[in-house]
């Protein structure tokens, strides 16, 4: 099912937000539409503070639109990479894979399976360590897997690949592209090269985000 | 400055020595048995204490009823705390029952409660109460500082409500906990013991307290304060033995 996004209004610091409320309104998304289509890939992009990540908290439910409407959510399942890890930082790698697959193992992959996927982006010999003794690459790495291994059919990733050196870079990069299998994704990213590495559709957001400036197909 | 944390107990031990020495001192100088008994007074006291073969079970009689107000005050301070945080009406309306409670001497509770409660089982309410206010206040403050962001993690990627408390909930109120441990169980004890020894229901330690009092027998006092000092320490040192043991097996549980 594609997912819709129409005349989407949002704005930080009104009724929809009210933690922020006195931070003053800051206008993010207006009468911004978008459609995106089941099963592809769609790489975000645009200045800080644009509302790239805003956009995936409109998707996740974690925001509301102030006017507008997003269709195609019901019932997803949703798996995420966020900004910050937010991982269980007393637990071992392992532990934090298997506690975001609760709902089942994506392509049919068992638990069986988290340490292949630990050894595929650099984590074999840490997969039963603590995460609070990971450096900042390391938990990224175990968040990706995270939700790459867990049961979904929409997959965000808010700057997937941040804290990463190159060489990381590009070998996450290919395990992303391996094991998304067919599901929706949308990724948040501040470089055009990674967006490339990526493929699929790029979408630039302005600061005040109106429709679309650029759109790959 | 620095603090040395090189041979706790070795520095513990030194310091109990040196204040036993300075008490052994204290005593010879005022030289008033009645006053201030000794430490060596004190230990010949404990000796006749435990050569009555029932010290057992008046250590039994007491611990058995604190313990009772600690489990009790622990259960319905962590159920509060829960339901506060999640309703902010409830918080609200416990607000001014906890206010009193924290503010009132515990000696005014005693004298109140004794009117409607048998000497012999004050000690388990008051307990409680003292429990309560401890639990509920900090674990009240632990949900209400909840990592916003972890929650929304677990709820994106529908954890099970027993995966939320072990891996989210539980490890984040991990300082509020011990904290709440290591505050209620020392004041569970002395306001269990208060209770006694207004109430003076018979075969406790508060009643001996209460009788050495009447009788001026001073070393036989220090001897049941001893006694209490050891069973208070040791019980709040092994509750803080099992939480850590639960803590460090909290991954495997998950």
């Amino acid at each position: 099912m594609d997912i819709e996004l129409k005349h989407i209004d949002f704005a930080y610091g009104t009724e929809g937000d009210a933690g922020k409320r006195a931070a003053g309104k800051r206008q993010i998304f207006a009468d911004f539409s978008y459609l995106l289509r089941e099963g592809e890939i769609l790489c975000v992009m645009g200045a800080s503070g644009c509302g790239k990540t805003t956009l995936l908290k409109l998707l996740t439910g974690q925001l509301r639109p102030q006017c507008g409407l997003i269709r195609g959510m019901e019932r997803r399942e949703i798996s995420m990479v966020f900004q910050e890890n937010r991982l269980c930082e007393e637990f071992s790698a392992e532990t934090n894979v298997r506690l975001g697959c609760g709902r089942g193992y994506f392509g049919g992959s068992g638990r069986a399976d988290i340490g292949r996927h630990l050894s595929e982006v650099g984590l074999c010999e840490a997969a039963d360590k603590k995460v609070c003794s990971f450096s900042g690459g390391m938990k990224r790495r175990v968040a990706i897997v995270r939700a790459l291994m867990s049961e979904s059919d929409l997959l965000l990733m808010d700057e997937p690949l941040k804290e990463l050196d190159a060489a990381t870079k590009k070998a996450v990069t290919a395990y992303i592209k391996k094991y998304r299998g067919n599901r929706t994704t949308v990724i948040v990213t501040h470089d055009a090269k990674e967006a490339g590495a990526f493929g699929g559709k790029l979408l630039v957001l302005d600061k005040q985000a109106q429709p679309p400036k650029r759109d790959r197909g | 400055m620095a603090c040395s944390k090189q041979k706790p107990y070795m520095e513990k031990a030194a310091a109990v020595a040196a204040a036993l020495l300075v008490w052994q001192i204290a005593a010879m100088a005022l030289d008033q048995k009645i006053l201030l008994a000794s430490p060596l007074e004190v230990a010949a006291a404990l000796g006749v204490v435990l050569s009555d073969g029932a010290w057992l079970h008046t250590i039994w009689f007491s611990l058995l009823r604190i313990a009772g107000g600690f489990f009790l005050g622990l259960l319905f301070g962590t159920l509060l705390a829960v339901f506060a945080a999640r309703f902010r009406v409830l918080k609200v309306l416990l607000w001014p029952y906890m206010a009193v409670l924290k503010a009132t001497p515990v000696v005014s509770f005693i004298i109140l409660c004794l009117v409607w409660l048998s000497a012999k089982n004050l000690s388990v309410f008051i307990s409680f109460l003292m429990v309560l206010v401890v639990v509920y206040t900090n674990l009240l403050n632990g949900l209400c500082s909840m990592d916003g962001e972890l929650l929304e993690m677990a709820r994106l990627f529908q954890m099970r409500p027993a995966q939320k408390l072990f891996a989210v909930y539980l490890p984040q109120l991990r300082p509020y906990l011990f904290a709440a441990f290591e505050i209620s169980i020392g004041m569970a004890f002395k306001a269990g013991i208060a209770a006694e020894v207004i109430g003076v229901p018979d075969g406790s330690i508060g009643k001996m307290i209460y009788n050495a009092k009447i009788y001026l027998a001073t070393p036989e006092l220090f001897a049941w304060t001893a006694v209490l000092v050891c069973i208070s320490v040791l019980t709040e040192k092994a509750a803080l033995w099992v939480l850590r043991i639960l803590y460090e097996n909290l991954e495997h549980i998950v």
